[in-house]
């Protein structure tokens, strides 16, 4: 008798401990993939946003051949798609949007970039003197980063310290250059960071550079005829010196007469020294104490003068208001 | 001895019945205990799995609001989805900063809020939401634009307002983005 008891009591246990052994089995597995789903949701989508922080895109708005271009530098950790660009303009009317079907916008969206490279991109938005803009960028993360043009003071003030500028004007390092002169056309040498002491006496010569007006305020600036490129060497009672004033220019040639040039804010603008004295052109062929030493490195300073803040049309009968002498590059006079 | 046979053939018999109803009573009770409970945990893994998976949704919708573009009675507003799952809306208020200007945009109505008596049937004035919000689903990596007009007589934009829209999303996300005009 007492063998069955025990026999149908552990029968009982065991189909009792099966029946709650597959009930909670099932219902623990089936929870924990749901909640491993969740945690695998969760962990992404905190990537995702961690992802998103640490995008970061700087923005220079400026005009490249008279179109609405974007300096665009990769600054964050990760690489970066931009996928749609917008242009709106002081009125709040879209000027101009691109995404991956514009055909008018270089180089077509989307547009990659690794951390650090920077891509110039330019719309087919022309704008005009007065006019100001609103750039958006937007990355395939969901970030947008923006920009103005023209630029606002704090970042012309950065750009402007960052390279190439004391005061008002921006130079363009690189734009440094030299040329022959022959019956008032140019002909270009190359850049003037190292030149033959034979072709300065040889030759007419003149040089060029681009310069840009950055005035915190965005007043023009219009340049006189007596502004001019000044090389020195030597101290003392030995400092020699040369000058090129600025002249007018339509493409190649040197007009004879020089017309004030207006220095749009925010337009790169070519200038063209070549003359002996101001506002008339006669050639500049070095001689005497004009001509440097093999072996002298020259400083070079742009001496501007003109006005600023001036409407074009009131020159004539305005003062010169605004001066400024910029630092610029060396020559290196050789052999 | 031939007595006390016959009473214990008797007892064995009943015993046996007894056993097999009591083995039927309690196969029957622990299979519906086990199909009640196997049942509940079910229903309950269900209703989890369905909580969770609208806090997953909830986490994969994002959005990003690029631009909002005026006209007097119009505004066009950019969205961009940054997320994994589709972008369905479902509501969209217009607002100022001092909310003197309070509009509501649905599926089916545009209310003004600050007097919500007044509103209008989008059945009626279907070119008040293009696209309509019940038909507006946008893909991962995609942006739309939505156009919101205000019905007449209603408050319109004023230009070098700022302006604000919060949009509601199907998932429970809500983006707020502004705008001068």
């Amino acid at each position: 008798m007492s063998k069955k008891r025990g026999v149908s009591g552990i029968v009982a246990s065991v189909i009792l401990f099966t029946m709650l052994f597959t009930i909670g089995t099932g219902y623990l597995i089936a929870i924990n993939q749901i909640n491993h789903l969740y945690v695998k949701t969760y962990v992404k989508s905190s990537e995702q946003t961690q992802d998103q922080l640490k995008e970061r895109l700087e923005l220079i708005a400026m005009l490249v051949n008279d179109k609405l271009s974007i300096l665009t530098t990769n600054k964050g950790e990760l690489p970066l798609s931009i996928i749609t660009i917008m242009v709106r303009n002081a009125d709040g009317v879209v000027a101009g949007y691109y995404n991956a079907s514009s055909s008018t916008i270089t180089p077509r969206l989307p547009i990659f970039l690794n951390p650090l490279d920077t891509v110039s991109i330019t719309t087919d938005i022309e704008p005009t003197s007065l006019q100001k803009y609103e750039i958006k960028l937007l990355t395939d993360r969901g970030n947008i980063f923006s920009a103005t043009y023209p630029p606002v003071k704090n970042e012309l003030a950065a750009r402007a310290l960052s390279s190439g500028a004391l005061g008002d004007l921006y130079l363009e390092f690189n734009s440094y250059s030299y040329y022959r002169v022959t019956s008032n056309t140019l002909y270009y040498q190359g850049q003037a960071f190292t030149i033959p002491v034979s072709f300065v006496t040889n030759y007419y010569s003149a040089f060029s550079l681009t310069i840009t007006n950055l005035n915190s305020e965005q007043k023009n600036i219009i340049l006189d005829g007596y502004t001019r490129i000044f090389q020195f060497w030597g101290v003392g009672s030995s400092m020699r010196r040369a000058t090129w004033y600025i002249v007018s220019n339509q493409s190649n040639t040197i007009l004879n007469s020089y017309t004030p040039i207006e220095l749009e804010y925010d337009k790169p603008t070519v200038l063209v020294f070549a003359s002996r004295s101001p506002y008339t052109f006669q050639p500049v062929r070095l001689s005497g104490d004009e001509v440097p030493p093999q072996g002298t490195l020259a400083g070079v300073l742009i001496l501007s003068h003109g006005w600023i803040g001036i409407n074009y049309n009131q020159i004539g009968y305005t003062t010169p208001n605004y001066g400024q002498s910029s630092p610029y590059v060396t020559t290196l006079y050789t052999g | 001895m031939c007595a006390a046979y016959v009473r214990r053939r008797r007892a064995g018999l009943s015993e046996l019945v007894a056993t097999m109803l009591t083995l039927t009573l309690t196969i029957v009770a622990g299979s519906a205990v086990f199909y009640y409970v196997s049942a509940r945990s079910v229903e309950s893994a269900s209703l989890y799995g369905e909580s969770v998976n609208d806090v997953i949704s909830f986490l994969q919708e994002r959005a990003t609001i690029v631009d909002m573009n005026y006209t007097t009675s119009s505004v066009t507003i950019w969205i961009y989805n940054s997320g994994k799952v589709d972008l369905e809306l479902v509501q969209i208020l217009i607002y100022n900063y001092s909310r003197s200007m309070y509009y509501l945009y649905n599926a089916s109505h545009v209310v003004d809020l600050n007097n919500p008596s007044n509103y209008v049937f989008l059945d009626n004035n279907p070119n008040l939401e293009k696209p309509r919000l019940s038909s507006f689903k946008l893909s991962p990596e995609k942006t739309a634009t939505i156009t919101l007009t205000i019905p007449n007589g209603w408050t319109n934009f004023a230009n070098g307002r700022t302006y604000y829209v919060s949009i509601t999303a199907k998932h429970g996300n809500v983006y707020t983005y502004y705008q001068r005009w």
